[in-house]
């Protein structure tokens, strides 16, 4: 069996064996419910006007776009919900998942994963065997890639859980939409990961990788390069629109082909560009 | 047929401005015991770690199994324990091994099992391995090293931590994987007593150099004789030597000399000194040790700071 299979399936095993997917994942379900909570409460509170001050933030929303995200500046925001409105779990998966609060998970376990295997010094088991460096970020890969869809899978089944719980009136919408959004969102929030295990290969600090991860997910990321659109001035073209957490928070669950296509390049330039860098470092550094 | 199973010419490491390993050529043959002798800092760690393909050589070449290490199949033939034992603390012992195991293609159970009773780690049970002791840990990074059954095996003080009983152990554990499975090892101690009884070759390194390689026939012949007086009349014992023309004596304490190259006299000393009246607590014929040898061909005692 080829050496890559091998490391694949010692991810896999890892992944499995560890602490930190379970207590991550474990977070990560607690984190669902408690947004969704908070919103729900938030709602309520709204629409029993008992905050003045906080319903003028909302007030220019419509009810036909209340469930859309302001990503526009740092820190999450899921607008409030109410048990009584009319309500797609497509809507409501597009306000959790494009709010990026479920990215900072991800971005913990790529750090966790990464600098664990050099802390623990168990990449020097693995090195005599990898002569092809680039096989052990591969086999990353693998594991970072099965976490996501299982966080994902994970909120979506909660999510899926309390609406039919808390709204009279729930309705699924389009599954294919869902289905789509959903895959797409996947590969945006991979590519995340793979530049947390990126920066984690490279200065194998996770203190620093997790910092990084937080304000990332915060939208820190987004204020920086609109003023760098700002001073550019450049016509045609935003540095900002090519910015991979711009489309997880931007994306809109329902297809268009200018912007997924977008999105699609962008997550996938990314992608290529952050292994490069990782299977560079590893293989040029000494592995212990 | 190249009987050595593990080649390096000129081998080069340099970190920043510091040779750490520096033009070493150096030959280990097949199934021998290879103890690799070194102050701290003197090179070994990264030289080894350079035959495990866990550091990149700035120059030189490494040929393994009769060809060049960057072939991949020689480099899954090597199993390695490189310093501290590379463990994950929150897995057991087993599911340490069984990582391995999968990750070489090479995973069943019951060999693990086995090599965990090799090593007297077979009743850890649940216990995770970041509450080993050190030598527990030490145990499991040797078990871990011989998975897959590897051709070379390298040591890096594996004796480190243990207590007598465990070093004993592992010492006839290396001797049983030498003999038995044919296993070439290529071992480092600091307890030279300890590598002096398991190695067939020695690699002396010192400041990142090969100073001297030699087998174990070669180091029995250098290590010089000589005739050890013990005696309470240290001053009459020299002044009497002198007079007989023993003039390269050494006084190692207040009651101990040596004299070189006249073991075949041992009894014309003995009768002169007994002549002369001076009483003798002992007097010997012995080999220079190991680490005799080691400290002398080195320039005497001192740490390398990497």
């Amino acid at each position: 069996m080829s050496s890559i299979t091998n490391l694949i399936k010692m991810e896999m095993a890892r992944l499995v064996r560890s602490k930190t997917a379970y207590v991550t994942l474990l977070f990560v379900a607690i984190f669902a419910a408690l947004l969704f909570a908070m919103s729900a409460s938030f709602g309520e509170q709204s629409q029993n006007n008992t905050l003045e001050k906080d319903n003028a933030m909302y007030a220019e929303i419509s009810d036909e776009h209340a469930m859309e995200i302001k990503s526009s500046g740092v820190g999450f925001v899921v607008v409030d919900f109410t048990r009584n409105m009319d309500i797609t779990f497509e809507r409501l998966i597009h306000s959790f998942l494009s709010s990026g609060v479920f990215l900072v998970f991800c971005g913990i376990f790529a750090a966790n994963t990464v600098c664990n295997k050099y802390k623990s010094g168990f990449q020097k088991n693995l090195g005599i065997y990898s002569h092809k460096k680039w096989q052990m970020v591969a086999a990353e890969n693998a594991s970072l890639l099965i976490f996501v869809a299982v966080e994902m899978i994970l909120v979506i089944l909660i999510l899926l859980f309390l609406s039919v719980c808390y709204f009279d009136r729930f309705r699924l919408g389009s599954a294919v939409s869902i289905i789509r959004y959903l895959g797409m969102q996947i590969l945006l929030y991979d590519v995340f990961s793979v530049l947390i295990m990126c920066l984690a290969e490279l200065i194998r600090g996770k203190v620093i990788a997790i910092t990084v991860t937080c304000l990332l997910s915060m939208g820190i990321g987004n204020v920086v390069l609109s003023k760098i659109d700002d001073l550019l001035k450049l016509k045609n073209f935003s540095v900002l629109d090519h910015c991979l957490i711009y489309h997880v928070k931007m994306l809109p669950v329902t297809y268009n082909a200018k912007v997924w296509g977008t999105a699609g390049a962008v997550a996938i330039f990314f992608f290529l560009l952050y292994n490069g860098i990782s299977i560079a470092a590893v293989s040029q550094r000494d592995m212990a | 047929m190249n009987a050595n199973l593990l080649e390096t010419v000129c081998l080069t490491k340099i970190y920043g401005h510091q040779r750490a390993v520096d033009n070493l050529s150096l030959h280990v043959s097949k199934g021998s015991i290879y103890g690799l002798i070194g102050r701290n800092g003197a090179g070994k760690t990264t030289f080894m770690k350079m035959i495990a393909g866990l550091a990149k050589p700035t120059s030189g070449e490494i040929r393994l199994f009769g060809a060049d290490a960057e072939d991949s199949v020689g480099q899954n033939r090597i199993g390695a324990l490189i310093e501290a034992p590379g463990i994950y603390g929150d897995m057991t012992a087993f599911d340490n091994m069984r990582l391995k195991a999968v990750a070489t293609g090479v995973y069943h159970r019951g060999k693990i099992n086995e090599l965990l009773a090799l090593v007297g780690l077979s009743d850890t049970g649940r216990k995770k391995a970041g509450q080993f002791s050190l030598g527990m840990k030490q145990r499991l990074g040797i078990a871990m090293s011989l998975i897959g059954t590897p051709d070379l095996l390298i040591l890096d003080e594996p004796i480190n931590g243990l207590d007598p009983v465990g070093v004993i152990e592992i010492r006839e554990l290396i001797e049983k994987l030498s003999r038995e499975y044919e296993m070439t090892v290529i071992i480092s101690s600091h307890i030279l007593d300890e590598l002096a009884r398991i190695a067939t070759h020695y690699g002396i390194i010192n400041e990142g150099r090969l100073v001297r390689e030699l087998s174990k026939e070669e180091l029995l012949d250098q290590c010089a004789e000589c005739v050890e007086i013990k005696s309470d009349a240290v001053k009459e014992v020299c002044l009497a030597l002198e007079e007989m023309g023993y003039a390269a004596y050494e006084v190692c304490d207040k009651e101990t000399l040596r004299v070189p190259d006249c073991c075949d006299r041992v009894g014309e000393i003995n009768m002169a000194l007994a002549r002369r009246g001076i009483l003798l607590r002992g007097i010997s014929v012995r080999q220079e040790s190991l680490e005799e040898f080691f400290v002398n061909l080195t320039g005497g005692a001192g740490e390398n700071h990497e």
